[in-house]
Parts: structure tokens; C-alpha cells; sequence
């Protein structure tokens, strides 16, 4: 039997926002440590990654390892149903083709009970291997929201560029162009509020905004977001979700075409 | 907290409707424009008056209630009044079964209550048939209800001024009207129907062509993307009914002053007042409220030289009146549909009747359309086939077409067209290669347009979310992380 409960249902509601824009469907593959799910968005241009460990719930059972594909739809729908300050429990019963969500107010005067059904779902799963990234940037999350947003007006592309004076955000289009430059905050009051760049090599890559804007949805679970990058390798979008995991974003970066 | 933030945004909308976009507003309107149901419609009626007289005093609403209740003579009746009566209309009944708002506009109270009826339609459909409705209530035209409510408000407007014999009855009119909502005198009728007959209207003359029903619809939508126009006057548009014509004829031909007053004697023996059941939502009683009859319908023709006198007759029954001109605005609004689409068959070879797979329907009902006034369109040498073996003698080639949709918006399509073979296959071919390019680029340029005019209608409609499938990747360019990354 699998049973995860969690005190705060928003954590649970903002994760199934953050995802259901770019996959429809995912398998939520759960054992002893926690629940994992990853899955690609059906260009198979970006994945995602998500990790919710188990001490991060307040009751964690799991006897058997299960995968649990869902619709994210009507995961959401589901969700939705739910307060902000409810309490969410996911039951399941091992082999079975359902999934129960049971919803407590704080004062326990009201419990709902929803029931969805389970999908058989075969879906790739990639091997990402443990990367070290030539730039890390750590930045305020609500920041980078509003950059893609910006720069997304202005083209299909975005091109991020890291260098020792800092990261640099472009994009152009027919309007226009436009840039952005954050260079790294020089006195850090506040860790959430502060721009951190880690550089071993500068680095350019150029990444579709239309994901990095789908991307940022997850910029309610965390206040701080780390992009990390490597030449001819996947930007890494990872936000971190307090005291229970994080979810990462993977996006392909594009390929200038040869004029030759 | 949803339930709260929808009637947050509902109430908004409605405050948006009467003040910005001053529109004449009632609860079923609400209803229908907001999908809810009319009982929330009412009370997010009632809210939106009392936020927007928190907000900002100084503005005047012009406020109706709807009252029914028992008389005293034990009779139901329901009844329309403003918002200064509704204390004394209240007394007037034993038992009261509801009262509420009924409508809301901006500014002073000098509209006809009878435009109301107006706000029961939508397009072509008529929505329910609201509270107010008997056998024989004349269904006023569109122009006539935006003579009423222009004539009102110039009534208000020019009080100051000096005002003529015609301008004094005008200032009589509302408040008659308002007072005397149970029962309608015939002297009453009378000075309303003057203001129909004033030379002073600004009537637009002239049969409206076919392009003005899509911008009926544009307004009558739900988009609030509409201009705001003068007044009471910018929630009604230009119609096609056949009462208008007859209407703008009849000003044009009596002249300002000698005419109209002398022909207003001879107004009681046409115009009759009937006492007449009504019918209500809540049921039936035995009073209502009394209603004209059309002066003007009774009129003789010899008065009226309209091009669409033809459709429209004195003894034919309401419902008849109203299925022509519901169907006269199908027609046109089809016609404009087949009239974008449809090109003109080319003089110089007399294949299309020999062609089998010409689309007969169309021409025929083109053909049966020809007696309506349909400007012409450009006549070129191309045949538009929909189907079937092409005439070998015939080049398909592609053409981009721009045409403007009901939104108003410019829109480019490409569309097969055959022209006769004059020039040679090469120079075709440049001349193909040249205009690709330029449909190409004007492509370009209509999708920034759309993109660029599109913001305004994407945020109104943002409250409905839809979900989109991601693009696969464009251009070659991006590669996919299969790429990057193996299976497990």
C-alpha cells in the first residue's frame, strides 16, 4: 500500500501547475525514498524532473515500489478541489488502477475524497548523467519569470550568455532586440534576493523561450532559481521546492544552422 | 475564494459595460453576456450600482425597476419605473412578489423604456422573451429605439437652450412616458410618435448594405473590444429593418413644421390602444401594461416610396415582419460570406455551362439573390472551380486573397485560382517564384498585424485558458534531447 500525506496541499497544487503545461501525462514512481517523476513534453525538446523525498511528507508509506501513470489534467482538476491550508493524502493499493486524494480542512470538520484512475503509461526515460556545468547562475526566480516574459516579446530565442562580467540575456526579433545583463550581486543581504554565477568557461547557448516561459510556472515553489550550463549540453532550470525536493527543467539547447 | 474572485470580476465587467462602454445594461443581458444564472445576474446588478455610486458619486445612473405585485383591485401587474417612482409604485400594491433592478445605464433618466426590449436579442436570435411581452407589442426597429434614446438625451441636454415646438415635446415625451407606464394615453402616443416623424433626427437615409449586419454582429458580441460612441446611442447600431426604411422616408418627406402638426389630428383615428394580456415569467395576469399599435404601418403606401417597400406590408402579421427580416438578414449575411469567396465567371470562354463540376447551388442562389442590392464585386478574368477535372485550357495558380473577418481583423488566404493560359510556363514560373515570395512576406506582415492588434482580444479572453500542444521544434534547429541524453 502507498500513502503520502502531506500538511500543506499548496506544495502539491503549485508542483502540478509548474508541470501540467508541458506534459499531459506522467508516471509518479514511488518508493521508500520518495515519489520521482520525469518525463518529456511531447516535442521531447525539454523533461522534467521531479523529487519529492520522503521526509518531506508528513506521513510516508510505501511497501511496495509503484508507478502510478496519471493524467496531469485531471490530476490538476483534482487538485484544485483542494484549500490552500488542506491537508493531502495520496492513497493507493498495490497493483491497483486507482489513486485516491483525500483532502482534510484544518479543522478536520471537512474531508473530501476524490478517486482517479490510473493510466498504463510507457514512456522513455533517459539516463542523465551527473554533469559538471561550466556556469552556475543562482537568481531570484520572480527575476527570471519576468526576463524570459520580457524577452520572449521580442523573439522565439533567447541566447544566454555567461561571462565574467555577469549573464546576459538576449533576444531579437523583428521588433527589435533586446538585452538584459545581471552581473553578480556585490553584498548579499538577502540570500533569495542575491545573483550568484559560478563560471569555470564562459558559455553562450541559445534556448526557445516558448519552454522557458512554460519553465518558469514553477517560480511559486521557490523563491530562487539555479540555471546551470554547459557548451552543447541541456540547460539545467532547477527550482527547489523547501524541505521536500526540487523539480529541474531540461531544456535542449538550438543549433545554429552552417551557412556554409 | 474562486466564487469570490468570479463575482469580483463579474461585478468589474458590469461597471466596464455601464461606464466605460455605456451600454444599457439589464439583468438578463448580464445573464446571457456572462453565462450565470439571472438571479446572480441581479444581485451582481445591484452590487455593481452600489460600488459604482461608492466609487464615484457624482456619476448619474440611470436606474430601472422592475415591480410586480397584487394591486389593489386584485389584479397582478408588473411594471417598469425608475428608481424616484419605485417608492410610490410599491404603495400601490397589496402584495409585492418581487421587485429589483432592472436596468442600468449611464446618465440621465431620459430614455424610452421601451428600448429594453431591444436588450432581449442577440444577432439574429432573440434571446428569452422577457418579462415584458404581449400579442401585440410592436417590435421597434433598431434605428427607432436610437431615435428614442438620442431624442432623450438631446431632451436633457438641450434644456437650457431655446427650444421650438418640436424640442417641447421632446421634453414632454420622457416624462409622460415614465409616469403613465400602466396605461399609455393616446395623447402620449402621439407626442412619442412625433419624435419618430422629426425632420431633426439625425436618421442616416438609405438602405443599409449588407457589410453593416457583420458590424452589427461585431457589436452585438460579447467582446469588449466595442468603441464607445455618444451616449445611450452607441448600444444600438445600424440595422436592416424594413420599419427603418419606412421611418427615414417618411422624415425626409414631411417637411419640419406645418406638416407634422397638421397631420396629428388625423393620429387618433388611426392609432388604437388596446388593453391587452400580458404575459410574465412568473405567470399570467389579467392587466398589463397597454401598448400602441405602429402609427406608421397604417399609414398608406402611397406615402411610403421605399426600395424595400416590396418586402414588407401593412396587413401582414408581426411574425411574418419578423421572419423576413430575420431571413433578409441571413441572406445578406450569406451572401457577403459567398460574396467573398465567389469570382466572377470569365466572359471569354462559355465553358461553365458545359463544366459539370461548376457549383450550380451557388450560382443559382446567387441568381436568386440578384434582386437584392449587392454592390458588385470586381469583375476578373479567373473561374474559381471547387472541384473536378479542370479545363485543360485553364492555369491553377495560387493567389493570396485579403479580406476582413467579422472582427474586423485583415486576414490573407491563399486560394487556388484558374486563369486562361496567356503567358508562357516560364514566365509563369518567375512571375510564381516572385509572388511566393510576396506571400510570403505579406503573410509575414498579416501575422504581425494580427499579432500586434490580437493582445486586446488574447486578454479578454485570458480568463479561459486553454491548453496548447507544444510545437515540435522549428526550423531544424532544435534538436531534441534524444540527442543529448539515452534511454535507460
Amino acid at each position: 500500500m502507498f500513502e503520502a500525506r502531506l500538511l500543506r496541499s499548496s506544495i502539491l497544487k503549485k508542483v502540478l501547475e509548474a508541470i501540467k503545461d508541458l506534459l499531459t501525462q506522467a508516471t509518479f514512481d514511488c518508493d521508500d525514498n520518495g515519489i520521482q517523476l520525469q518525463a518529456m513534453d511531447n516535442s521531447h525538446v525539454s523533461l522534467v524532473s521531479l523529487t519529492l523525498r520522503a521526509d518531506g511528507f508528513d506521513k510516508y508509506r510505501c511497501d511496495r515500489n509503484i508507478s502510478m501513470g496519471m493524467n496531469l489534467g485531471s490530476m490538476s482538476k483534482i487538485l484544485k478541489c483542494a484549500g490552500d491550508k488542506d491537508t493531502v493524502t495520496m492513497k493507493a493499493q498495490d497493483n491497483a488502477d486507482t489513486v485516491t486524494f483525500v483532502f482534510e480542512s484544518p479543522n478536520q470538520e471537512k474531508v473530501s475524497d476524490y478517486e482517479m484512475k490510473l493510466m498504463n503509461l510507457d514512456l522513455e526515460h533517459l539516463g542523465i548523467p551527473e554533469t559538471e556545468y561550466s556556469c552556475t547562475i543562482r537568481m531570484p526566480s520572480a527575476e527570471f519569470a519576468r526576463i524570459c516574459r520580457d524577452l520572449s516579446q521580442f523573439g522565439e530565442s533567447m541566447v544566454i550568455s555567461c561571462t565574467k562580467e555577469g549573464v546576459k540575456f538576449s533576444a531579437s526579433g523583428d521588433i527589435g532586440s533586446a538585452n538584459v545583463k545581471l552581473a553578480q550581486t556585490a553584498s548579499i543581504d538577502k540570500e533569495e534576493e542575491a545573483v550568484v554565477i559560478e563560471m569555470d568557461e564562459p558559455v553562450t547557448l541559445t534556448f526557445a523561450c516558448q519552454y522557458l516561459n512554460y519553465f518558469t510556472k514553477a517560480t511559486s515553489l521557490s523563491p530562487q532559481v539555479q540555471l546551470s550550463m554547459s557548451a552543447d549540453v541541456p540547460l539545467v532550470v532547477e527550482y527547489r521546492i523547501p524541505d521536500i525536493g526540487h523539480i529541474r527543467y531540461y531544456l535542449a539547447p538550438k543549433i545554429e544552422e552552417d551557412d556554409s | 475564494m474562486d466564487t469570490d474572485d468570479c463575482e469580483i470580476t463579474n461585478i468589474n465587467t458590469i461597471k466596464e459595460m455601464i461606464l466605460d462602454e455605456e451600454k444599457l445594461v439589464t439583468y438578463i443581458s448580464i445573464s446571457k453576456d456572462l453565462c450565470i444564472h439571472v438571479n446572480n445576474s441581479k444581485k451582481l446588478l445591484w452590487s455593481a450600482v452600489q460600488q459604482i455610486r461608492e466609487e464615484n458619486p457624482r456619476i448619474q445612473l440611470n436606474i430601472s425597476y422592475i415591480i410586480s405585485g397584487l394591486c389593489a383591485n386584485k389584479t397582478a401587474a408588473t411594471t417598469l419605473c425608475t428608481e424616484k417612482e419605485l417608492d410610490e409604485l410599491r404603495k400601490t400594491f397589496d402584495t409585492i412578489f418581487f421587485y429589483h433592478v432592472y436596468s442600468v445605464s449611464k446618465g440621465s433618466s431620459g430614455v424610452d423604456h421601451v428600448a429594453l426590449l431591444l436588450l432581449n436579442k442577440y444577432e439574429d436570435y432573440s434571446l428569452c422573451s422577457g418579462t415584458i411581452r404581449s400579442k401585440h407589442c410592436i417590435k421597434r426597429t433598431s434605428d427607432e429605439l436610437g431615435n428614442l434614446k438620442s431624442h432623450s438625451q438631446e431632451a436633457v441636454v438641450l434644456q437650457d437652450k431655446p427650444s421650438t415646438v418640436a424640442n417641447k415635446k421632446l421634453k414632454q415625451e420622457p416624462k409622460e412616458t415614465e409616469s403613465s407606464i400602466v396605461n399609455i394615453k393616446p395623447e402620449q402616443i402621439k407626442a412619442v410618435n412625433l419624435t419618430e416623424i422629426k425632420p431633426e433626427t439625425k436618421i442616416k437615409v438609405g438602405v443599409p448594405s449588407p457589410k453593416k449586419d457583420s458590424s452589427i454582429k461585431q457589436n452585438n458580441q460579447k467582446t469588449n473590444g466595442i468603441k464607445p460612441q455618444k451616449g445611450i446611442a452607441s448600444f444600438f447600431n445600424k440595422s436592416n429593418g424594413v420599419q427603418n426604411s419606412k421611418i427615414t422616408n417618411n422624415t425626409n418627406k414631411k417637411s419640419a413644421n406645418a406638416v407634422q402638426n397638421k397631420d396629428i389630428p388625423n393620429e387618433p383615428e388611426d392609432c388604437k390602444v388596446d388593453d391587452e394580456k400580458m404575459d410574465i415569467d412568473n405567470g399570467n395576469c389579467e392587466n398589463g401594461i397597454k401598448i400602441e399599435k405602429e402609427v406608421i404601418t397604417k399609414k398608406p403606401k402611397k406615402e411610403i416610396e421605399i426600395k424595400e417597400e416590396k418586402r414588407s406590408s401593412k396587413n401582414k402579421p408581426v411574425t411574418e415582419e419578423k421572419n423576413k427580416a430575420l431571413n433578409k438578414i441571413k441572406k445578406t449575411s450569406k451572401v457577403d460570406k459567398k460574396r467573398k469567396r465567389v469570382l466572377h465567371v470569365s466572359d471569354s470562354e462559355g465553358d461553365e455551362d458545359n463544366d459539370p463540376f461548376c457549383d450550380t447551388e451557388e450560382t443559382n442562389n446567387i441568381n436568386n439573390e440578384s434582386d437584392d442590392e449587392i454592390p458588385p464585386t470586381p469583375s476578373a478574368n479567373i473561374i474559381k472551380i471547387t472541384s473536378g477535372i479542370v479545363n485543360p485550357k485553364k492555369r491553377r495558380k495560387v493567389v493570396d486573397k485579403t479580406y476582413t473577418d467579422e472582427d474586423g481583423y485583415i486576414l490573407t488566404k491563399k486560394e487556388e485560382v484558374y486563369e486562361s493560359c496567356s503567358e508562357t510556363e516560364d514566365d509563369v514560373k518567375t512571375v510564381k517564384d516572385v509572388k511566393i515570395e510576396k506571400d510570403v512576406k505579406k503573410e509575414k506582415d498579416t501575422k504581425k498585424v494580427e499579432c500586434d492588434v490580437s493582445p486586446i482580444k488574447n486578454k479578454k479572453n485570458s480568463p479561459k485558458k486553454s491548453k496548447k500542444k507544444i510545437s515540435p521544434p522549428q526550423k531544424g534547429k532544435q534538436p531534441t534531447l534524444n540527442s543529448f541524453f539515452n534511454r535507460k
